[in-house]
């Protein structure tokens, strides 16, 4: 299987699986204290499938370190930056402004740069 | 709940954790690797502790830092918080430079890339919408 391939599948689950926990921490009750925060997350079906997402993620990305040098394959993950920023403006509907854009994209060209050896 | 500076701490401590994460697994990674071109098989790979080791440090360290990451964002915007996760490859890669069993290469172009990642995490942490709750419930 290509390394790319299984690049792709990594980012994928991993963005789902961020965007899932988002969701879990936001149906906590805000008067919770800590252990109640854990109690909560620990009742909620979006807790699980974040697990799941993230683990298989982690999975795949060890299959691909395993390959690869890790400071070239992280610069890959630098595209989950995009899709979790674009799916938190539209599905979690926060704010964007142009700087914070301005700042992914940074991170995500600086990230590039790091990946040219 | 924590307070928003909490959450930020939250979150400073869940980028160091997710960092050694990444390096402990790779340093798993790669005594394995060296095992395999020594020849050696699975069985002496299983019981070589230190491969063992590194890899439940490092799953270990992932889990640790999920439960810092989850009270950092139930305070914080996701788009605002994740993008900070970019830190963790700052750490990755000077650590991994100098790690002698990682050994990673270090160039120019690569410092640069750095520095842009750390300036686009200081626009990022600077365009917080103060005043807004990242979506909590009201009390």
């Amino acid at each position: 299987m290509s390394i790319y391939l299984l690049i792709a599948l990594a980012l994928s689950f991993t963005t789902t699986g961020q965007v899932l926990q988002k969701l879990a921490t936001n149906r906590v009750d805000s008067t919770a204290d800590r252990p109640g925060f854990i109690m909560q997350i620990l009742s909620f079906r979006e807790t699980y499938l974040a697990i799941t997402c993230l683990v298989l993620g982690m999975l795949i990305w060890l299959l691909v370190l395993y390959h690869m040098e890790v400071s070239k394959a992280t610069p890959f993950l630098s595209l989950g930056f995009f899709l979790v920023t674009l799916v938190s403006r539209y599905k979690l509907k926060e704010t964007v402004s142009l700087q914070r854009w301005g700042g992914v994209l940074l991170v995500t060209l600086g990230l590039w740069l790091v990946s040219l050896s | 709940m924590t307070s928003r500076r909490n959450a930020f701490l939250c979150m400073t401590a869940s980028i160091l954790l997710s960092s050694m994460a990444q390096l402990f697994m790779k340093a798993s990674m790669t005594l394995i690797a060296q095992h395999n071109a020594q020849g050696a098989v699975l069985l002496d790979i299983m019981l070589d502790v230190s491969v063992i080791g590194w890899l439940f440090v490092g799953l270990g360290s992932y889990a640790v830092s999920l439960v810092f990451w989850l009270f950092a964002i139930a305070r914080l915007e996701l788009s605002l918080a994740y993008p900070m996760l970019s830190l963790s490859y700052v750490i990755v890669y000077i650590v991994a430079a100098n790690w002698p069993l990682l050994n990673e290469s270090v160039s120019w172009t690569r410092t640069l890339g750095i520095f842009i990642v750390i300036l686009g995490v200081i626009l990022i942490a600077q365009s917080e919408n103060r005043g807004e709750e990242a979506g909590i419930k009201k009390r």
